[in-house]
């Protein structure tokens, strides 16, 4: 009886083992250009359609197109103001248009997040003694920005019972730094709305 | 007694028929290939977006050196339908520009609306481009 009880302890036991093994969490690579709906939350689709539509219509523009026809004008990007409740990584938008717009080959950038770093580069190219003077970057010869691209993202958030609905609006603008004018602006709307199943969460 | 075992193989071979129904439905996207103004392009469409999204027409056009394609379509039912699509394009050598850059786009249509879907190559060297459409997988 007492090894009765012993091997059917043992058999729960490994049979259990088993079975959480089983249930695991299990972790696998998904399609990063697939559409995401986790909840309505800012998300990698969201940040997709906003790059995609903007680089789309600010080089689809005719004036764009015009002064961009013989030569590759430099652009800055400055900062996009987050004026939604949810933290939003908005240089990671602006990362994404970047790439897509030097992809393109019609514009140029210039960094200035990496200001501070060239400037230590050139420091030390210049001053430390260490680099040959024949290798080193001249001081004063950098491109200077033509245009600078900045905007914001908004928010309206409502909520109703099981229902909830998030819109938001990102407006982008290139402005031409001699003139002071804007010569481009675009903007994206999405909205997402989440309802509640009477056994969701 | 005689009408219950009737009734029960009746219900069984329903459900037998509509399994093999279920079976033989095709996985296979349906692609519409043309040329618009010597540009070559295919529109594929997979699962219910080939029934339920009718493609009225394909225009293409130039901004400056890049190529600017726009896809008319029609949701056909009589539902709000939402699909996915994306544009993929391919250099003169058939070789796709930014396979990665390329990312699926979430659209609503109203029952019988008409939308267009449009989308600027990556590049000036783009020479034909491929709709995709899918329902949310």
């Amino acid at each position: 009886m007492n090894r009765l009880l012993v091997a059917a302890i043992a058999a729960t036991a490994f049979l259990s083992a088993g079975a959480l093994t089983g249930c695991a969490n299990k972790v696998a690579y998904g399609d990063a250009q697939a559409v995401e709906t986790v909840n309505t939350d800012f998300g990698s689709t969201d940040l997709q359609m906003i790059a995609g539509k903007m680089t789309d219509e600010m080089l689809a523009f005719p004036p764009v197109v015009q002064v961009t026809s013989q030569r590759r004008p430099v652009i800055f990007v400055d900062k996009i103001k987050n004026k939604t409740t949810e933290h939003i990584d908005t240089e990671s938008i602006t990362d994404t248009i970047q790439t897509k717009v030097i992809g393109s080959g019609k514009f140029r950038f210039v960094d200035m997040t990496a200001v501070k770093a060239v400037q230590e580069q050139l420091d030390f190219q210049q001053e430390s003694g260490n680099v040959d003077p024949k290798t080193a970057v001249k001081i004063g010869a950098q491109i200077g920005a033509e245009y600078m691209l900045y905007g914001n993202m908004s928010s309206i958030v409502k909520q109703q019972g099981n229902t909830r609905d998030v819109y938001y609006k990102f407006t982008l603008k290139l402005m031409h730094l001699q003139s002071g004018i804007v010569e481009w602006q675009g903007e994206k709307e999405i909205r997402k709305t989440k309802t509640k199943t009477l056994l969701g969460k | 007694m005689t009408y219950r075992t009737f009734s029960q193989r009746t219900f069984l071979a329903l459900i037998v028929a509509g399994a093999l129904c279920a079976g033989c439905s095709s996985n296979n996207p349906a692609a519409e290939t043309g040329s618009v103004e010597k540009t070559k392009y295919q529109v594929i469409a997979s699962g219910d977006t080939e029934d339920r999204v009718d493609i009225l027409g394909v225009a293409t056009a130039r901004v400056g050196d890049l190529m600017r394609a726009s896809v008319e379509m029609k949701n056909d039912s009589n539902f709000a339908y939402t699909f996915e699509y994306r544009f993929k394009w391919y250099d003169g050598n058939n070789i796709e520009i930014d396979p990665e850059g390329s990312a699926w786009t979430p659209v609503s249509v109203m029952p019988n609306e008409t939308r267009s879907l449009q989308d600027t190559a990556p590049n000036p060297t783009a020479a034909t481009f491929k709709l995709f459409l899918q329902e949310k997988p």
